[in-house]
């Protein structure tokens, strides 16, 4: 379990990685409507990626309307590529014992 | 950030992990602008060929025929403009805006040249078929090709409505083939297969703007 990375393992944080790993860039309102937290679980969840390095999140505006764009960091696709590896492992040790 | 043993997320599978990085392809459907704006697009192909086909030769066909293909070729790009300002105006402001990852040098060489091999061997069908007779074989065959093309990105994309086009596809080929339509066959198959599209279309964008209101509308 030690290659288990404890910041991405928690559910919801590995729901928004999961699908962040997808896209190049996407807005708040998307991640809301697919991950199906609510917008105080969400910004919170996101808080701790992005002090983690893992995401990052840039506040701008399209036309007068804002717009919060998130993304993947490098680390942040790493650590994901490196959990999914991880569990696999773990899956095919576990049907092997 | 490493931890030692605490499991506070059931353990994920790679699979499932994988079907949730496929959810942001889902979303270009989820609204039905690309199927309608492929149905106008492959009706305005099919009517303008057998409008060509329809015209007495004479100058004016002529002339047709030199501007036609360009304004046809133009259209899949205006489509593809009309398709994205769509997007930016119903589809973002409801369930939000991603831009897709870049495919890279390689997968977009690769599909360049999936394009050019498929449109030389449509190229190749017209002419060896019109030198051996087979002008009935043609759309059918198409529709055939048509209807896989649809299940398979049914199911590379998850989307159980483009069988409901694989089926017409394959249900346009065989009524055409039993007609014996001729070449013109391949045109009405984009008409009624772009009419069918854009119902389609127009009825998932329908019942998305339903389901989706804006805050303002809330």
């Amino acid at each position: 379990m030690s290659d288990i990375d404890r910041v991405i393992h928690e559910p919801a944080r590995l729901l928004i990685v999961a699908l962040l790993h997808g896209v190049k860039q996407a807005d708040f309102l998307w991640l809301l409507h697919e991950s199906g937290l609510t917008k105080g679980n969400l910004s919170s969840h996101l808080a701790k990626l992005e002090e983690s390095g893992y995401v990052e999140i840039e506040k701008t505006f399209r036309g007068k309307i804002p717009l919060t764009l998130l993304r993947l960091t490098r680390a942040g696709r790493s650590a994901f590529v490196g959990y999914r590896k991880a569990v696999g492992g773990l899956l095919a040790k576990g049907s092997g014992s | 950030m490493q931890t030692s043993l605490h499991m506070e997320a059931p353990v994920t599978t790679p699979k499932e992990l994988r079907n949730l990085e496929d959810r942001p392809k889902r979303y270009w459907n989820v609204d039905g602008i690309p199927e309608l704006m492929m149905g106008l697009v492959w009706t305005l192909w099919g009517g303008a060929l057998l409008l060509g086909d329809a015209l007495p030769k004479s100058t004016g066909a002529r002339a047709y025929w030199l501007i036609v293909p360009s304004i046809l070729v133009l259209s899949g790009f205006v489509a593809n403009w009309a398709t994205r300002r769509l997007k930016e105006r119903l589809t973002y402001p409801r369930t939000g805006y991603l831009e897709y990852r870049d495919p890279g040098r390689g997968m977009r060489l690769l599909m360049g040249l999936l394009v050019m091999l498929s449109a030389a061997a449509l190229a190749a069908l017209i002419v060896t078929g019109r030198a051996a007779g087979m002008e009935h074989t043609a759309g059918p065959v198409l529709g055939v090709i048509l209807s896989l093309a649809f299940v398979v990105a049914s199911v590379r994309q998850k989307a159980p409505h483009f069988l409901a086009l694989a089926g017409v596809a394959l249900a346009l080929g065989v009524a055409f083939a039993a007609l014996k339509l001729g070449w013109s066959a391949m045109n009405w198959l984009f008409v009624w297969l772009g009419v069918a599209a854009s119902v389609v279309g127009a009825w998932r964008l329908r019942r998305y703007l339903r389901q989706h209101p804006t805050e303002a509308q809330t």
